[in-house]
């Protein structure tokens, strides 16, 4: 029982859906290790291009899952579990960093304020995750969620377009536009140069 | 159509790989998903975290509205619900450790403490606001009138597969579980009805909610689990304040625990500071007025528990009930054959 949690879960609930996994994990733990070996690469890659940061990102998971285990009788099925995962992490992303703003020093938020490198120097560089992360910080904020969802987290535009109340082409058009602008604010070329 | 609603369109099609596309905007959307895919949380992260999260698992055990992390610092640790998320979620248990061996009434008079004293009367709460979960409303089973009578209610039903039958109750149909019988009381108090009822039949668990005037309710579980599954498990034990009284009493043969009392916030916790699936440390004194009676006892091979919610009954002193009450209502429970 002990190794539930690091090892992987019983093979058996690892074929069961997410809302069945979901109705038991109250009751059952070896039901929530289950979802969070499906789902935790998900969570952790859609909070490290939100934060950029990879020691932010390994604490803001944490602070997901644990948040997650101790609400999941909150969680009702009907939706996607990943979807509801999403919507703890975005709370925790913005308290994280509301509480590290006041510890953040000079430097830090001179960063914050200038994210993006200037374009000539990463053009044609590796794109790097904690550059995305910055850039879509600078992005219309439902643009840069919108992608964030559809490419890091790999939600689909319907169940994006539920967790952000928007309609799915709605929601095709912020992830078209969000990715349009965050290649031009990282300097990629563009399609009409 | 707009040419932008094309463009946007077109472009999902191409992220779900039926179109190709050419150009910056695709090439660089490639790179994207191609970062996406190489954005692993380190091996030894996922272990890590995972351990961390079983041993907390190991130290919650939950109330309705009130899960408790025990561990016997002098600074304990609870959570508990945002209020008003409805019968469903304080319904729901939190329990661990599961390991179904046949157990005693006389192992259980002798050796079970039902309750884990604190050092002080001094604690932490951790306040959790679930995050909304959009379309829910639609998915929520309809409420249903309470009723007098465990007859009229049809209530939620855990397969093994965790699958919901929607079934009426049927308390001898746990043919599934044959080592599992459900006990149900022959007269609920006056006042109260009962409201809901969930079985689970992978970790055989009754819980039923009787509901009294509009705001209060208390809840009795029953739980299959062994002896020494019990003892290994902290848990199962609820923790109480160290001036807390815990009374012994005899309920069904067998010496069983009371305890009134509750962790209450020494100041109001504001709600509105914390976003959804947000969480807050809350400093909590042990009051042993607060309106939170909580009964335990062990009989053939089940954990009982009938506890209050977390709502205090000065607005309804009608649907009072104290230690007398809840003894009394325990002792008329019978196995339904």
């Amino acid at each position: 029982m002990n190794q539930v949690f690091a090892g992987q879960p019983p093979e058996h609930l690892a074929e069961l859906a997410d809302d069945v996994l979901a109705r038991q994990a109250a009751a059952y733990r070896e039901a929530f290790a289950a979802l969070y070996h499906r789902h935790i690469r998900s969570v952790y890659r859609y909070i490290l291009a939100r934060s950029g940061h990879v020691p932010d990102a390994q604490d803001i998971t944490a602070a997901t899952f644990t948040a997650a285990f101790k609400g999941i009788e909150t969680y009702r099925g009907g939706d996607k579990f990943l979807a509801w995962l999403l919507g703890i992490a975005r709370g925790q992303i913005a308290m994280h960093y509301r509480r590290k703003k006041n510890t953040l020093s000079l430097d830090a938020v001179e960063h914050i304020a200038h994210p993006a490198a200037p374009p000539e120097s990463i053009v044609e560089e590796r794109l790097r995750i904690e550059a995305v992360a910055e850039a879509l910080k600078t992005l219309n904020p439902d643009r840069a969620e919108a992608v964030a969802l559809r490419l890091f987290a790999g939600l689909e535009t319907n169940e994006i377009a539920l967790a952000m109340g928007r309609s799915e082409g709605a929601v095709r058009v912020l992830v078209h536009r969000g990715v349009q602008d965050l290649r031009k604010q990282l300097g990629r070329k563009s399609d009409h140069d | 159509m707009t040419n932008e609603q094309q463009n946007a369109d077109q472009f999902e099609a191409f992220l779900l790989g039926e179109v190709s596309l050419v150009g910056d905007d695709a090439r660089f959307a490639r790179q994207l998903i191609e970062l996406s895919q190489q954005t692993h949380p380190a091996e030894l992260f996922i272990a890590e975290l995972g351990t961390q999260l079983m041993a907390e698992s190991q130290g919650v055990s939950s109330q309705p509205n009130h899960n408790h992390n025990h561990n016997n610092n002098h600074n304990h640790h609870h959570t508990y619900l945002r209020r008003g998320l409805g019968a469903a979620a304080a319904l729901t248990l939190v329990m661990f450790g599961f390991l179904i061996t046949p157990a005693g009434r006389g192992l259980a008079q002798a050796a079970w403490d039902f309750f884990t004293r604190s050092e002080s009367d001094e604690g932490v709460i951790t306040v959790f606001v679930p995050p909304e979960n959009p379309g829910s409303a639609a998915a929520a089973p309809t409420p249903q009138p309470p009723v007098d009578t465990l007859d009229e209610v049809r209530p939620v039903v855990y397969a093994q597969d965790g699958a919901t039958i929607p079934a009426a109750f049927e308390p001898t149909n746990t043919s599934e579980r044959p080592d599992y019988a459900v006990y149900l009381p022959k007269a609920v108090p006056q006042g109260y009805q009962v409201d809901r009822v969930e079985f689970h039949m992978l970790n055989p668990m009754t819980v039923v909610e009787y509901v009294c005037g509009s705001n209060t309710a208390f809840f009795l579980t029953q739980l299959a689990i062994g002896v020494q599954a019990y003892l290994d498990d902290p848990a199962y034990r609820r923790e109480v304040g160290a001036s807390a009284d815990v009374v012994e009493v005899d309920v069904m043969g067998v010496i069983g625990q009371y305890v009134r009392g509750d962790w209450v916030p020494v100041e109001p916790v504001n709600e509105e500071d914390i976003p959804e699936g947000g969480t807050l440390d809350v400093e909590t004194v042990w009051n042993n007025d607060a309106d939170y009676h909580h009964l335990s006892w062990y009989a053939d091979g089940m954990l009982f528990r009938i506890y209050t919610s977390h709502v205090s009954t000065v607005e309804e002193p009608e649907c009072e009930l104290g230690m007398a009450d809840f003894v009394a209502f325990a002792n008329q429970l019978t196995p339904i054959e």
